[in-house]
């Protein structure tokens, strides 16, 4: 592969790029700033920028497929629609978090009724049991 | 009313401790059998302490959630408690107690599910909305009346009674943001009769309910959007 003795810099980019995000990725997964769950569209993007970026023959051809006159192009296109997904993901999880807090809290406002309802039944008790 | 038949109503309300006292009162005064149920939707002022003051239930949201978080935990309460009819209403008085009869009364006869005030049934009673509002009235009744082969007049009224198999039906599936106009749809689909009676609606006791054409728009592509999902959406039953 006569490629890999000559990188041009957009490739050096891509996986420079897609390294430095990984790594901080990684990181703050360990941390616990961000969970597995939510990290693994974010690894799956930036190793798929690195791998793309050292494969040049495949993005030259998709290029030539799609009609894009300059390659790397194709580099940033991939990363576009991952980015599109990883919203889509984000607004997934908020709309079920929204539909959890709704629950969360009807819930806890017609628990909090029973809670009331039994302290008075269970002051009743108390009273009847002073007289005596 | 008989005995053996349990009827709720659920008031949702967020800072209306001024107009509520009134509103529960009159309602006692015209239903003795009834219990009310206020939905304190995340009130800064007294709402919920003047409520259990007047002689009603309280659920007290911890934070706020629209009228449709707040309809919704009132199905879901009467249906955990049994009711055989809920009457939703609203608390500002613009609802007035008197009509809750008629609207019970086609359930307890068996006629229909779903028994929703109509302000535009008696041509009397319609000049009662501002003109956007009415204009965006009027293409939604077009459009539930066309979707739900039924004629719709008032689909924004959320003055309206439900019986058990109604209770079951919304307390899973009902719609969020704007729900009156979805949820003929729901009951379509649930295949569930609903019919509309005449009511009057009193003014607004504070201010008026001032909507722009701004605002119309927006409220109507929103509930445009909701009816298109509703008609999609699976329903639970």
């Amino acid at each position: 592969m006569k490629n890999d003795a000559e990188m041009t810099n957009i490739q050096i980019l891509g996986i420079a790029g897609g390294a430095i995000l990984l790594i901080f990725v990684l990181e703050l997964v360990r941390r616990k700033k961000l969970l597995e769950g939510y990290a693994l569209l974010w690894i799956l993007t930036c190793v798929g920028l690195i791998v793309f970026s050292f494969w040049q023959k495949l993005w030259e051809e998709i290029a030539q497929l799609l009609g894009i006159f300059y390659p790397p192009a194709v580099i940033f296109l991939l990363t576009f629609i991952f980015l599109v997904l990883i919203v889509l993901d984000l607004t997934i999880k908020i709309s079920k978090l929204t539909e959890q807090n709704k629950q969360l809290v009807q819930r806890i406002g017609i628990e909090g009724i029973k809670g009331k309802k039994r302290d008075k039944r269970n002051k009743g008790i108390k009273r009847e049991g002073d007289r005596w | 009313m008989t005995n053996s038949i349990k009827v709720l109503t659920a008031i949702p309300a967020k800072n209306e401790s001024s107009q509520l006292l009134k509103t529960i009162a009159e309602i006692f005064k015209t239903q003795k059998d009834i219990d009310i149920l206020v939905v304190n939707d995340g009130s800064s002022d007294k709402t919920a302490a003047v409520a259990e003051k007047a002689g009603a239930t309280v659920i007290s949201l911890y934070s706020n959630l629209g009228i449709a978080g707040a309809r919704e935990a009132g199905f879901k309460y009467a249906k955990e408690n049994n009711y055989d009819i809920l009457v939703q209403m609203d608390a500002d008085g613009q609802h007035d107690p008197k009509y809750i009869k008629n609207l019970i009364k086609p359930l307890l006869l068996n006629k229909t599910d779903v028994v929703i005030g109509s302000r535009f049934l008696r041509a009397q009673y319609s000049n009662q909305t501002s003109r956007p509002r009415y204009i965006g009235i009027s293409l939604l009744s077009s459009i539930l009346t066309f979707l739900t082969s039924q004629k719709i007049t008032d689909p924004t009224c959320g003055f309206s009674a439900y019986n058990k198999k109604a209770i079951n039906i919304l307390a899973k599936n009902y719609p969020s943001d704007y729900p009156e106009p979805e949820v003929p749809i729901i009951l379509y689909r649930a295949m569930l009769k609903f019919k509309e009676i005449p009511i009057k609606i009193r003014p607004r006791a504070g201010g008026q309910s001032s909507i722009s054409y701004k605002k119309a728009l927006y409220y109507f592509t929103k509930v445009l959007l909701g009816i298109f999902i509703t008609c999609i959406r699976k329903i639970e039953k």
